[in-house]
């Protein structure tokens, strides 16, 4: 700004974190998304458009951190926030893990390649994914409520009824565990075919895309930590 | 050579109430046009008015001080009136300069603070020149205006949080739907309100020195002239029109978060603290008391982000401004004194 013929008071308002927050989520929402198309292309065989997705969740995670940090730089010691800051980078922490878990699941299937498995797991992993997006774009919907409500600090009642989509994320969270045990059950019934490394590497992969729906659980705990110890 | 002083007077005068509405009343209306509750075109025709106002009457006060409450004009004048005309020259010359040079590295400075210290530094000469005794400049009162440049940004904090928290306790948090939208006509008074509180104060770093050397000279009497606070409020106004539109524009596009309730309660705050130090006749900085009342409402989480660190800015600069002022212009009054003026 030097150079202008200007004094002015705009340096007193600092950037606000909430908007990069919703946008992190947002990339969160986008790599369950396209695990859940990864997983799909991965159990059609179709490793091609496995590893195209794989680099695209990788670019978007990639973004997810950058956003990272830049609201970690926007936190200096001499900006004040109506949250702690402290609570707000738990809860980014939190929401980060959902973007890098499905990085790892994506990874995780480019590993191996299976010439025929049983219907109940050709169709049990989709339907894992597909539950486990669902969990994540659910908690989506609670931050593009919530991101804006802190920010201009609204009324009680209206945050209450934003946090009403948690009890709906825990739901969610506890059908896509359901699916990964009846999965688990189906992957040892069929250990004698699949073999040593194909058990370890489905199980692993179960836990892996679960993974993600758990984490949208904690975050959204996070998140209310932050919001309502204020 | 009289004219010429008068001239010169006269325009530098003009030159330092330009500066004050293109800078100091464009960041207390720039808050507006950030909410959206009025156009850009309105704010400064809002402006404009009741700047006018706030200057021509309420502004007798603070400019007295300047121009009588520090040093002792009168007593100066009746040993040689040129002395007083050279001085508040020197004065305001001083504090145009440090204004521009400091408007030109963002520095959050007063003109308030400026005027004042020029004004001392012209005090400061003439006891150096052993033409009065150093006790006849007014310590008491220099004391209480440099004091209450501590204590009016704290007040604006205070008041800012405490506005901001009554306004979310009895009407955010009570009412359904947005409610943001009935703080908009409130606004818009609230704009006239700071403008109008403005002009009562930031007139007088314009012509508080030039009453002084006129009042000396004899072409006004003792009792400020009317004429003389319309032409330091068209000062103001004209720098708003020609240059303050654009700091208001560059403040209404930056400030996005300012909400109506909390542009109020920033704004309200503001008005009240400077139209009270305009009432007990102190010269203090608007912007400094805006920052502090918009801290005030942030501290009480009204804003989503603010940045404390302009804390220390507007300290430096508190500390920086009156020396240098005063050194400046005791450098110009013995320069012009030097050469015969």
């Amino acid at each position: 700004m030097s150079g202008k013929y200007q004094r002015t008071v705009i340096e007193v308002f600092g950037k606000p974190p909430f908007l990069p927050l919703e946008e992190h989520a947002r990339k969160a929402q986008i790599a369950a998304c396209k695990l859940n198309e990864a997983v799909q292309a991965y159990f059609e065989g179709d490793m091609e458009t496995l590893h195209r997705l794989c680099v695209e969740i990788d670019r978007t995670e990639e973004e997810a951190d950058y956003i990272k940090q830049k609201i970690q730089a926007s936190l200096s010691a001499s900006v004040k926030l109506p949250v702690d800051p402290k609570h707000l980078l738990d809860f980014l922490t939190e929401q980060d893990k959902i973007v890098n878990d499905a990085r790892n699941a994506a990874y995780w299937m480019e590993l191996r390649e299976y010439e025929e498995l049983a219907p109940e797991i050709k169709e049990g992993f989709p339907e894992l994914a597909s539950k486990t997006k669902e969990t994540v774009e659910k908690y989506y919907t609670l931050i593009e409520k919530l991101y804006k409500l802190v920010e201009l600090s609204f009324s009680k009642k209206k945050i209450k009824d934003a946090f009403e989509i948690v009890p709906e994320v825990d739901r969610l969270e506890h059908e896509v565990d359901r699916i990964e045990s009846e999965l688990t059950k189906h992957i040892f019934e069929e250990q004698e075919k699949l073999h040593g490394a194909g058990v370890c590497h489905l199980l692993e992969l179960v836990e892996k895309i679960g993974d993600l729906a758990d984490k949208a659980v904690s975050s959204a705990d996070a998140l209310q930590t932050m919001v309502i110890r204020r | 050579m009289e004219m010429y002083l008068i001239a010169a007077l006269g325009l530098a005068g003009l030159y330092m109430a330009w500066n004050i509405g293109a800078n100091d009343l464009a960041n207390a209306m720039g808050t507006v046009v950030g909410t959206g509750a009025l156009s850009l075109r309105k704010v400064i025709v809002l402006a404009a008015i009741f700047e006018f106002l706030g200057a021509v009457f309420f502004g007798k006060r603070v400019t007295t001080t300047i121009a009588k409450g520090i040093v002792p004009i009168d007593l100066v004048g009746s040993i040689d009136p040129n002395l007083v005309v050279i001085g508040m020259l020197a004065a305001i010359l001083a504090a145009g300069l440090w204004v521009t040079l400091a408007t030109f590295y963002n520095l959050p400075v007063s003109t308030s603070h400026a005027t004042v210290g020029g004004v001392l530094g012209f005090g400061l000469s003439v006891s150096y020149l052993g033409i009065i005794p150093l006790s006849a400049i007014n310590w008491p009162v220099m004391l209480r205006i440099v004091l209450s440049w501590f204590i009016s940004p704290v007040m604006g904090g205070v008041l800012g949080f405490t506005i901001f928290v009554l306004i979310r306790t009895l009407v955010l948090h009570r009412a359904e739907g947005d409610v943001e939208k009935y703080f908009v006509p409130l606004q818009v008074l609230t704009a006239c309100y700071i403008a109008f509180a403005h002009g009562s104060n930031d007139v007088a770093s314009a012509i508080g020195p030039i009453s002084a050397a006129f009042t000396a000279l004899g072409i006004i009497g003792e009792e400020i002239p009317d004429w003389i606070f319309v032409l330091g409020g068209m000062g103001i106004v004209l720098g708003l029109a020609t240059w303050g539109y654009k700091v208001i524009e560059t403040i209404g596009s930056k400030i996005t978060e300012l909400t109506p309730s909390r542009g109020f309660s920033a704004q309200f705050a503001t008005a009240s603290v400077v139209l009270l130090h305009s009432y007990i006749s102190l010269p203090i900085s608007t912007t400094h008391i805006l920052v502090g009342s918009v801290i005030g409402v942030g501290l009480a989480r009204g804003l989503s982000s603010v940045d404390l660190s302009v804390i220390w800015k507007i300290i430096f600069s508190w500390i920086v401004t009156v020396p240098v002022a005063a050194v400046t212009s005791a450098l110009i009054f013995l320069g012009l004194k030097g050469v015969g003026i």
